[in-house]
C-alpha cells in the first residue's frame, strides 16, 4: 500500500507492517509522472500546473 | 438528407438526452423548455433522415440507428471541443478549466496543494479532477478528456504519451495485526505469502493487459483475469 495511505493506521495499530523476506522486494517505491498526450498543444494552464508539478517536492 | 446545416448544438443534445434518458432533464440542463429539446431532436433527426429515439415508451429509448449513430456523434463533439481548445491554446487565451486524471495513489494532500495554488495563479479557472487507477489516467489523457494526468500505478508510458518524472510514491506490504502474516516471528517467505489472500488492483482498461501489475507486496503478478472486484479492487488468491 502507498505509505501515506496507511501511515495513520499503522500509528494506532490498526495495520501492520510486514516483514517479507530480503530477497523479495520489500516496499517499493512506486514511479510517479506527470503526462499528457504527446501530440497536444498543452494551454497555459496545463503547462503551468505540469511546471508547478515538477518544481514541487512533496512532504 | 441535409447534413450541411446540422448544429453541434443539436448533438450535444442528442447526447445529453441518451446520457439523462429524458427529454425533461435534458431540458433542465440546458435551461431550455422540454418542448425546445424535443423540436431539436425532431430536427437532427429530419436532417440525419433517421429515427434516433423511439418514443412509444415514457422514457425515449435509443433506436438500434440510434445507437449505431451516437458514437459518430460523440466523436463530432470530442473533436469540436479539440478544435476549441487547440485554438484558445494557439490564441494565448487560458482553458476554461485544467481537467486532470490523477492515479488513486498519488496523496490527496500534494493535489490539493496543486489546486490551491492554481486557485491563487489562475483564480478564474475551474478545475475537473477525475481519480483512476493503472491504465485509467493514461486512458483519459490518450482520449483527450483530460488535458494531463498523474500516473503512478501504471508500469510503463506508451510513446503516444510525454512524461515527466515526479517524486515516486513508497510502498510497504501492510496487514491486520490479528493476521496470520503480521504474527510470524520470521520475515515472510514467498512460499509463505502465497497461501494468503492479497488485495490488488484490476486494471478496467487494456493498456495493461499484456503487463503485470505492481502490488502491495512488492511483488509482481499477473492482473487476475477474473477476480471479486471491489470496485477497483480485486481479491486475488495466489
Amino acid at each position: 500500500m502507498p505509505l501515506h495511505l496507511v501511515e495513520g493506521d499503522l500509528a494506532c495499530n490498526r495495520l501492520k507492517a510486514l516483514a517479507i523476506d530480503s530477497l523479495l522486494s520489500q516496499g517499493e517505491v512506486l514511479p510517479v509522472k506527470v503526462v499528457h498526450r504527446a501530440d497536444a498543444i498543452l494551454g497555459p494552464v496545463a503547462r503551468w500546473s505540469i511546471q508547478r508539478l515538477r518544481s514541487t517536492r512533496s512532504g | 438528407m441535409n447534413i450541411e446545416g446540422l448544429a453541434l448544438d443539436h448533438l450535444r443534445v442528442f447526447l445529453a438526452v441518451v446520457e439523462e434518458g429524458s427529454f425533461s432533464e435534458t431540458a433542465q440542463r440546458f435551461g431550455r423548455a422540454q418542448s425546445a429539446v424535443s423540436r431539436t431532436i425532431s430536427a437532427l433527426e429530419r436532417q440525419l433522415g433517421v429515427e434516433l429515439f423511439a418514443r412509444s415508451n415514457y422514457r425515449p429509448t435509443l433506436t438500434d440507428t440510434g445507437t449505431a449513430l451516437l458514437p459518430h456523434a460523440v466523436e463530432v463533439v470530442a473533436q469540436a471541443d479539440r478544435l476549441k481548445s487547440h485554438a484558445n491554446a494557439l490564441s494565448g487565451g487560458l482553458e476554461p478549466e485544467l481537467s486532470i486524471a490523477v492515479d488513486c495513489a498519488y496523496p490527496i494532500s500534494s493535489l490539493s496543494r496543486l489546486l490551491r495554488d492554481l486557485h491563487f495563479a489562475y483564480p478564474t479557472v475551474g478545475a475537473k479532477v477525475q481519480v483512476e487507477a493503472l491504465g485509467g489516467v493514461a486512458e483519459l489523457v490518450l482520449n483527450g478528456s483530460c488535458s494531463i494526468g498523474i500516473v503512478a500505478t501504471l508500469p510503463f508510458i506508451t510513446p503516444a504519451l510525454q512524461g515527466y518524472a515526479l517524486e515516486g510514491i513508497q510502498t510497504l506490504p501492510v496487514a491486520s495485526p490479528d493476521h496470520p502474516l503480521a504474527r510470524l516471528d520470521d520475515p515472510a517467505d514467498s512460499l509463505t505469502l502465497r497461501e494468503h489472500v492479497q488485495i490488488v488492483l484490476t486494471d478496467r482498461t487494456d493498456l495493461t493487459k499484456k503487463h503485470v501489475a505492481r502490488l502491495g507486496f512488492g511483488r509482481e503478478a499477473r492482473t487476475p483475469p477474473s477476480g471479486t472486484r471491489l470496485g477497483n479492487h480485486a481479491l486475488a488468491s495466489r
